[in-house]
């Protein structure tokens, strides 16, 4: 995949100039991996194989890539989810139970395999099936695929850009706490920002015309 | 059960309207309780700078949400704890226009309010007296002001570089935002440094929600500000008088305890979902279809404000993340233009979502995953937002119930809310949308993206000159039941297109002095 444009970059290193408390939250989301409790190692191990499509991380080292199923796990265990459901969805621990369940499904129905046993090109055609609310099972004639789709892919964002090595390679020093920022114009950089090398991604923005759920609530507002 | 002794009011809810009737009554030598769901936070300790940690301030407990456009609840209109959702409100602090308050007279749409833009005014000047709101030395639209506001704008981040430069270019006219952070000092509070987090909590203190203004002041004041209390019924005597609530209070070991408060006066101020369900949950043989709705109208009428973005990629770094997101408005198309295929209007304000909510809203709207959507998110410093403040009209379709079989944690019905656009409320976004897009391509955008959302709640028992069609007068008294008082943005008749808080706490400063009033002359 394309290299980052922020090459070297590492917001760690400015962390003395955070909050205590902020650097101590980030350094245990680092360091103290939550043990699984709300999912079983099947369900984990199939979460983890879509997390690997969904936000694939080759350029990384097995050990370096950022972890994603235990945060969703804690998130689900404590409840610690936005509280509301849509009308006719189930509660969010009982989506991501049922998700897990209908993936295989698709996977079955489309290559007579569970999803961990595909490639990548057969994995990514049955999370596209997903997301378009074109899969295939049992789970999917009650759950609307394409609305279970944007939740699990926003909670995985979610848990993605709160890691350190995302806020580096898109160039986001982190809490800026307690000092701020002193250049806030147009093209300005204060002289912590890192400089950028590269042109801007090509990849296509297609808005997808129906509505499959509206952003979630999960990290506020914006105005 | 404990039952506490009666004090002159209590307040159920310490947020945007709340904690300045807490603090306005107490400064008057009321004996005042206000009752919050939530903690009374600390920003110097309970605050980091972290979005997942922080969406702790939402209103997260279990709600269903229908309709045809099902709002996104939690963290894009809720609160939870003292100071409420101006915790993280984005701080936009905006006076309704002249219109707004009669747009069945000028319009022929909604319902005119019973109380008028005038009535309003010198309360609005109090408000961002005491906020401190930072704004532009003139307000070329409407609302006509008497004053200055007191503090200087505060400087241009990208976005709002971004904003005016895309406006000059159509002779679009653009402003600092009105916002309600410091540009200076302000007794101990110290002004921003433009950090960026306000929407996940201010741990400077410059940010002024009412957490750290109003609340703060009640508790010098002598006002007792209970966290943890969930107040599940509005309790009445036999003459169906309100004379106190009872309530669920949390201990700090997780145990719960009901108690009891009695007050000569009983004011509601828990927002557009926790109010009405409130109000439906106090129902009794002697008002069996709840507390205050003889009229049938608690918990209808709904309004929401359409708060699309539009964002455009450019060049240079943006940096949306640097300073507060609000920074620059305009109000051009606020009002009725004969011209456009709707009626009403909407501002135009700048946002600058941190990297998570960036990446969700993006891969929701985009539908991007994968190698491209980290690819996406490399070019996160290059854009710039534009959001939509669009006004939508009052549908009784629209609004909360009751869920007749699921529960809360503490065995409470939860509420249902539902809500439809209008074909009206459609084909404003759709124009908003395109002066948002035009802005940015003005501005030299290489490329955009729209997305939907939503934002803010009003209505839902609103208020008028007729018990009939209205749950509380204009004072915010409820027509049904003496000693009641509903105050918060369910009062609302229509939702403008502004961002409703410094609205909210007008009205609360008001009430609050018509409460004063009427106790001093024996009448409450």
């Amino acid at each position: 995949m394309k290299p980052s444009p922020y090459p070297g970059f590492d917001p760690m290193r400015e962390s003395e100039a955070w909050e205590d408390r902020d650097r101590a939250l980030v350094l245990s989301r680092l360091h103290d991996i939550p043990a699984l409790r709300f999912f079983s190692p099947e369900e984990a191990q199939l979460l983890d194989a879509v997390v690997d499509r969904l936000i694939p991380q080759p350029d990384r080292a097995p050990d370096d890539r950022v972890v994603v199923t235990p945060f969703l796990d804690q998130m689900l265990f404590d409840d610690d989810t936005d509280g509301f459901r849509k009308d006719g969805m189930p509660w969010d621990q009982e989506v991501w139970r049922q998700a897990l369940i209908g993936i295989d499904q698709t996977s079955n129905a489309r290559y007579g395999r569970r999803f961990v046993e595909l490639d990548a090109t057969q994995q990514d055609d049955v999370l596209s099936a997903f997301q378009s609310g074109e899969a295939e099972g049992a789970v999917w004639r009650h759950l609307p695929s394409a609305a279970v789709f944007t939740k699990v892919i926003e909670q995985v964002v979610s848990v993605y850009y709160a890691h350190p090595s995302a806020w580096a390679e898109i160039g986001w020093p982190g809490p800026a706490s307690r000092r701020g920022y002193m250049r806030t114009g147009y093209g300005q950089l204060d002289p912590w920002r890192p400089r950028e090398i590269g042109s801007a991604s090509s990849v296509q923005l297609v808005e997808i015309s129906e509505s499959v759920g509206g952003p979630s609530g999960s990290v506020g507002g914006t105005h | 059960m404990t039952s506490h002794d009666e004090v002159d009011a209590v307040v159920v809810g310490v947020g945007a309207a709340g904690a300045v009737l807490v603090r306005k009554l107490a400064d008057a030598g009321w004996r005042v309780v206000g009752l919050d769901a939530g903690p009374h936070w600390d920003p110097q300790t309970d605050f980091l700078s972290d979005e997942r940690a922080m969406s702790k301030l939402f209103w997260r407990d279990r709600r269903v949400t229908g309709g045809d456009d099902p709002i996104e609840l939690a963290g894009n209109v809720t609160g939870k704890g003292v100071g409420g959702s101006t915790v993280h409100y984005s701080m936009y602090a905006l006076r309704l226009h002249r219109s707004d308050f009669e747009t069945r007279t000028r319009d022929g749409v909604g319902s005119d309010w019973p109380l008028s833009y005038e009535d309003l005014e010198p309360y609005y000047d109090e408000v961002e007296r005491e906020l401190g709101i930072a704004g532009p030395v003139d307000w070329p639209w409407d609302a006509p002001r008497r004053h200055r506001y007191p503090y200087r704008p505060h400087q241009l981040n990208g976005v709002g570089e971004v904003m005016a430069r895309g406006c000059d270019a159509l002779g679009i006219t653009w402003r600092p935002g009105a916002i309600a952070t410091l540009s200076a000092p302000k007794g101990d509070r110290p002004p921003c440094v433009y950090r960026g987090w306000c929407l996940s909590g201010c741990t400077t203190n410059a940010k002024s929600s009412t957490l750290v203004t109003y609340a703060e002041e009640a508790v010098h004041a002598g006002a007792d500000i209970r966290p943890h209390c969930m107040v599940h019924r509005v309790d009445t005597d036999a003459t169906g008088r309100a004379i106190g609530v009872t309530y669920f209070r949390r201990s700090a070991d997780g145990t719960v305890h009901e108690e009891r408060q009695r007050a000569r006066v009983v004011i509601v101020s828990a927002y557009s979902i926790e109010t009405p369900r409130l109000l439906l949950m106090s129902a009794s043989s002697r008002y069996p279809d709840g507390l205050a709705n003889s009229s049938g109208l608690v918990g209808k009428g709904l309004m929401i404000h359409g708060s699309d973005i539009v964002f455009g990629r450019f060049p240079e770094p943006v940096s949306q993340f640097k300073a507060p997101p609000p920074n620059t408005i305009t109000q051009d198309f606020y009002e009725t233009d004969a011209a456009n295929d709707f009626v009403r209007g909407y501002s135009i304000e700048t946002v600058g979502p941190l990297p998570g909510k960036f990446a969700q809203l993006a891969a929701s709207t985009l539908g991007l995953w994968g190698e491209s959507l980290r690819e996406f998110m490399y070019d996160y410093s290059h854009y710039a937002g534009l959001g939509l403040v669009g006004e939508t009209q009052a549908q009784d379709g629209n609004g909360v119930r009751l869920s007749p079989d699921e529960t809360d944690t503490f065995g409470l019905p939860i509420p249902v809310v539902t809500f439809s656009y209008a074909d009206d409320d459609r084909r404003l976004l759709d124009a908003g949308a395109d002066t948002q897009r035009r802005i940015l391509e003005a501005a030299g955008a290489e490329v955009t993206f729209r997305v939907s959302d939503t934002a803010h709640l009003m209505g839902a028992c609103r208020m008028g000159n007729d018990p009939v069609t209205s749950v509380v007068d204009r004072n915010c008294r409820a027509w049904d039941v003496r000693g009641l008082y509903i105050c918060d943005g369910s009062v609302f008749v229509t939702s403008g297109a502004a961002n409703p808080s410094l609205t909210i706490q007008a009205i609360a400063a008001r009430t609050a002095d018509q409460l004063i009033a009427a106790g001093r002359r024996h009448e409450l």
